[in-house]
């Protein structure tokens, strides 16, 4: 699953700390979901699309190709 | 964000609460399990109602033990806690085939002196390893 996190928290000017706060997560949570190398669960994302004010679709997006 | 970062300190906060909080209750288990033990090895009293007390103590340290790890695993973030249920199913199934395998090579005289306390070990080392590994995968 791919995902826009760093370049939204970019955006806004937050850290990774700051993000995590937000969410409620660790710092390493937030590194582990921008790498890719975690997915995080849908109440996390649903978390993270309100304080982003997006959908989830504009966060995160399934790398599966048709 | 200010605020946030506050939070962001809440909740580490509350995690290094949580640790120093089940390090106490292991301390403490780990200390009467060799306070016990010691003193039916060495005879240092002769009452079996020391004994039995010495006994339940532990156990009931054991059982808080219990109860504060899932406290601990609740109050981890979904990673954290995902690092933690890898590494303890990782520990159980090789504490589960070790333990066989054990057996067997009791059986087959293989290793004499067999001590349950080398599956415990075996166990705690794995637990161990596997929180370490996930550390570094999802660093």
């Amino acid at each position: 699953m791919k995902n826009r996190l760093k370049v939204l928290r970019a955006e806004r000017d937050w850290t990774q700390a700051e993000l995590a706060a937000a969410l409620k997560v660790s710092r390493q949570t937030i590194n582990a979901i921008e790498k890719g190398k975690f997915d995080p669960s849908l109440p996390l994302a649903f978390k993270a699309a309100r304080l982003f004010e997006l959908s989830i679709e504009d966060i995160f997006q399934d790398e599966v190709t048709p | 964000m200010k605020e946030r970062t506050t939070e962001a300190g809440d909740f580490t906060a509350c995690n290094v609460k949580n640790n120093v909080r089940l390090l106490s209750w292991v301390f403490a288990w780990v200390v009467t399990l060799v306070l016990a033990d010691k003193a039916e090895l060495y005879e240092w009293h002769s009452s079996a109602f020391i004994s039995i007390a010495a006994i339940v103590i532990n156990a009931a340290i054991g059982l808080g033990v219990i109860v504060v790890f899932m406290r601990h695993l609740k109050g981890l973030d979904e990673l954290q806690r995902k690092i933690q249920l890898d590494a303890l199913a990782l520990s159980m199934g090789v504490g589960l085939v070790g333990s066989f395998t054990y057996s067997l090579l009791v059986t087959a005289k293989f290793v004499i002196d067999a001590e349950v306390t080398d599956i415990i070990l075996l166990m705690t080392l794995t637990y161990v390893v596997g929180v370490i590994v996930g550390q570094v995968r999802y660093r």
